[in-house]
């Protein structure tokens, strides 16, 4: 079974960008904090109970959140390396999807006992850990189960800790087969698949506890004020990775490739990386800057939460997303954040916003009303579902758009004809 | 191989919808067990298909074989009726061929188990 798996412990270019720039915010952490405020803010953000929402910018600071972010990153990229693991879309936005929830719900404490729950399924399965290296990364949706047993304040310290590593090697044990089987109920229509399965258990887990009067209150902990500082980050980072396309693809290539991109309709699988190799860098770039000024025409904060989706929209850039099926899903999940209920800037609403584009795939397939239509559902749905799982769900947007895609997937099938065979 | 048969039942449903896609009518599958791998060969005819859509079918089936792809993602196979997977199958194989002769399109997959 091994024998075409090699174990090529290589720096592809993908690992090297995001290595890079975590480094990048390593360094920066350190330029904005002192050492030992950095450590008494990563001890903070390690021992919150990291449920929805703790904002880890708003717990430990912005250095502190930053080595946060570099620290799982680092990991992160040494998980895929040592599994042997290259780089492709899906391993590229998983790292950019982790990166990205390490400002808010992931940190080493919380999502290794879940990564090595998934290694000993792979264990049990006698397969190897790379079949299943998406899962690892990916599980991390349910790192806030790990963190509210472990500090739930009743019991010793110890026995609270031990528990919740426990549930997360339970956890990890369950989540790919779970997660293998829920993306034929949407279809691969919501790009957030592991954030459906994430969300599935989360509210058995949630249920079960509710029935025990075991209560979990959802956190509200949002940071504000810090747009400046985060914007020149998040713009850089869009100019760092424009840059590394052209320079690593050549200007006519890039160009050609990222056109191409924004021809498909970006359902499930669809491998960017593996058609247009470093092109993907350019429309990585275009999209994180894109997600970045959504937020700030919009006045509202740049914090954990928005940098979360910033940065999923970002890796997603490599697997499904490009400006042409995210546009119409944003408009949409705008308008219908203007004229609902809740103030319109909440971080809330700005999360369902940006990962609203889980669902870009309907819009490039269906057409950008439907998908227009889509985004404006899933606001509605996702200010209602984390209820359901009481916050232990990260990728609760993904929760929302599977019920989403559920929803309009029978419909738009039965009554719209489908556009092309083999598309692009 | 756990799940090896279901896996084989939905490539070879979405390598006949494919050829659905492009008009074919009729249809010849063969799925032989060869030394430690499955080998698929579709020929369905008439089908009428651009080089350039050759070429993209080529590709796509060219992707690299991908075992963590094909653990979250198999399951996409199969059920869909409006849309085929030649990404995802070109990922779960480890050699693809695509040629056109006539109005006949011959597609033959090799799977490592």
């Amino acid at each position: 079974m091994e024998n075409k798996i090699r174990l090529r412990r290589r720096f592809y270019l993908p690992y090297v960008v995001l290595f890079s720039i975590n480094f990048g915010f390593f360094l920066c952490a350190f330029f904005l904090e002192k050492p030992s405020e950095l450590l008494d803010g990563l001890l903070k953000i390690v021992t919150s109970s990291s449920i929805l929402v703790t904002d880890y910018i708003a717990v430990g600071g912005v250095g502190s959140a930053l080595l946060n972010v570099s620290l799982v990153g680092f990991v992160s990229i040494l998980i895929l390396m040592l599994s042997g693991v290259k780089p492709n879309g899906a391993t590229i936005m998983a790292l950019w999807l982790t990166a990205g929830f390490s400002f808010f719900g992931k940190n080493l404490f919380n999502m290794l006992p879940l990564t090595i729950g998934v290694w000993l399924f792979s264990k049990y399965k006698r397969e190897p850990f790379v079949n299943y290296s998406l899962a690892a990364l990916l599980v991390a949706t349910l790192t806030p189960v790990v963190s509210e047993i472990g500090f739930l304040g009743t019991f010793p310290r110890i026995i609270e800790i031990s528990v919740g590593i426990l549930f997360g090697f339970v956890i990890g044990f369950i989540f790919p087969s779970i997660s293998a089987h829920t993306v034929r109920i949407h279809g691969g229509y919501n790009l957030y698949n592991m954030g459906f399965a994430g969300g599935l258990i989360a509210v058995i887990f949630s249920t079960v506890l509710r029935s025990f009067r075991i209560s979990i209150e959802p956190a509200d902990i949002w940071s504000s004020g810090n747009n400046l500082v985060l914007a020149v980050i998040l713009y850089s980072v869009s100019v760092i990775l424009v840059c590394v396309g052209f320079f690593a693809g050549g200007f006519k290539k890039s160009i050609s490739g990222f056109r191409k991109i924004l021809t498909h309709s970006g359902r499930l699988v669809t491998d960017y990386y593996f058609l247009y190799e470093n092109s993907v860098f350019i429309n990585m770039g275009v999209l994180c800057a894109f997600a970045t000024t959504v937020v700030l025409l919009m006045g509202a904060q740049l914090n954990g939460v928005a940098i979360a989706g910033i940065f999923t929209m970002t890796g997603f850039a490599c697997f499904g997303k490009h400006l042409r099926n995210v546009v119409p899903v944003i408009a949409g999940a705008i308008i219908s954040a203007y004229l609902n209920e809740w103030e319109f800037t909440s971080p809330s609403k700005v999360a369902a916003i940006l990962f609203s584009a889980a669902l870009a795939p309907i819009s490039g397939h269906y057409g950008w009303i439907w998908g227009a239509v889509a985004g404006f559902l899933h606001v509605n749905v996702a200010m209602f579902v984390s209820e359901m799982n009481s916050g232990l769900n990260l990728y609760n947007n993904g929760f929302a758009a599977g019920f989403v895609a559920m929803f309009m997937l029978p419909l738009l099938s039965t009554f719209k004809k489908d556009k092309d065979k083999l598309e692009s | 191989m756990k799940l090896e048969f279901e896996k084989k039942m939905k490539m070879a449903s979405d390598l006949l919808s494919f050829c659905h896609l492009y008009g074919a009518t009729d249809y010849h599958l063969d799925i032989k067990r060869i030394d430690s791998a499955n080998v698929f060969e579709v020929k369905a005819s008439p089908v009428t298909i651009s080089d350039e859509s050759l070429e993209k079918l080529r590709k796509y089936l060219s992707a690299p074989r991908q075992r963590e792809m094909e653990q979250d993602f198999w399951e996409l196979m199969g059920n869909s009726e409006e849309y085929s997977e030649m990404m995802l199958i070109g990922m779960m194989c480890d050699h693809a061929e695509a040629q056109i002769e006539g109005d006949e399109l011959t597609i033959v997959l090799k799977r490592e188990i």
